[in-house]
């Protein structure tokens, strides 16, 4: 087993690759093509399970923003951080995937509508956010900063959503709620792409977070070794002032 | 100048292959299953480099079982 591993992980990364399998054999094979977009439409059952595992990581990146700015716990803290690099790995997904299938549905790769905007818009955001914690700042205040960033950013997540009902778009409202009426085989196909996603979001979750507190610990390690080096200096300086004075 | 030399046109002409649309279907598999695994290789390939200068008793949250 590796180091950021454990039972949990083993049975997520089980499952994850059980239902990319199953997802892929739906969703390649058995499902059939749509009657407007065609074969383009095997590219939504990853395009719409990527934006809920991006939203999900974000979604964890605000609470743990919330609840490190009230407790200072360094486990809601590296959970924010974790949540934010694995949801800006998804939303690139989410722009990459959106871009290919837009190609044969719309005849365009990418078109500045406020859907697509608003989530390039997103997708850089986070980008900030992951510079701004590689930033060489005292661990307290890059965390803290990172928390402030990391809840205003989730605003944008609401404007992404709600872009197709508030502006005219060329990307249409949402497809896929609890009154969905699609074909079975359609349908499943999704299911199983949400069920693949979402287990590999996991997956990383757990492994990223884990990596995070390592990461966390080193650091804490390296500024107390500096600062025991720094005190020995001082120290050898101190006595060797007063035997200049003795002397 | 890669994507526009040579990807969107090789995507374009795989997409114009008469009763196929693969084209764009097959690379944001690949795209997706390869970003993805190369995420998660980084990631174990960094924590290993870390394990090692970090005590075991150090590791909170490494077990499934509550601290």
């Amino acid at each position: 087993m590796n180091d950021t591993g454990s039972r949990l992980t083993k049975l997520l990364g089980i499952g994850a690759l059980a239902a990319w399998g199953a997802m892929m054999l739906w969703g390649l094979v058995i499902s059939g093509p749509e009657v407007f977009q065609r074969d383009s439409v095997r590219l939504l059952y990853i395009h719409v399970p990527s934006v809920f595992a991006a939203y999900t990581g974000f979604g964890i990146t605000l609470v743990g923003s919330v609840i490190y700015l009230r407790n200072k716990s360094r486990f809601w803290d590296i959970a924010a951080h974790a949540g934010a690099e694995i949801g800006t790995l998804f939303m690139a997904l989410v722009l990459i995937t959106g871009a290919l299938w837009g190609r044969p549905t719309w005849g365009v790769y990418w078109q500045w509508d406020p859907r697509m905007t608003s989530t390039a818009v997103l997708f850089v955001t986070y980008l900030g956010y992951l510079a701004l914690r590689n930033l060489d700042l005292p661990r307290e205040v890059r965390s803290r900063r990172a928390a402030v960033v990391g809840i205003v950013s989730f605003l944008n997540v609401i404007i992404v959503r709600y872009s197709v009902q508030w502006w005219r778009s060329l990307h249409q409202e949402t497809t896929f709620g609890l009154d969905t009426q699609l074909d079975d085989s359609m349908l499943f196909s999704w299911f199983l792409g949400t069920v693949a996603m979402m287990l590999t979001f996991g997956w990383l979750l757990v492994h990223r977070f884990r990596l995070g507190w390592l990461e966390s610990q080193v650091e804490e390690q390296q500024l107390s070794d500096a600062l025991a080096e720094r005190r020995a200096d001082a120290g050898i300086s101190a006595l060797s002032a007063s035997k200049a004075e003795a002397l | 100048m890669l994507a526009t030399e040579f990807v969107i046109p090789l995507l374009d002409w795989s997409f114009e292959i008469p009763g196929r649309y693969w084209g764009y279907v097959v690379p944001g598999y690949v795209i997706a299953i390869v970003s993805i695994l190369a995420y998660g290789r980084f990631i174990l390939q960094r924590s290993k480099s870390l394990a090692s200068k970090v005590p075991v008793e150090n590791r909170r949250y490494f077990s499934d079982r509550p601290d």
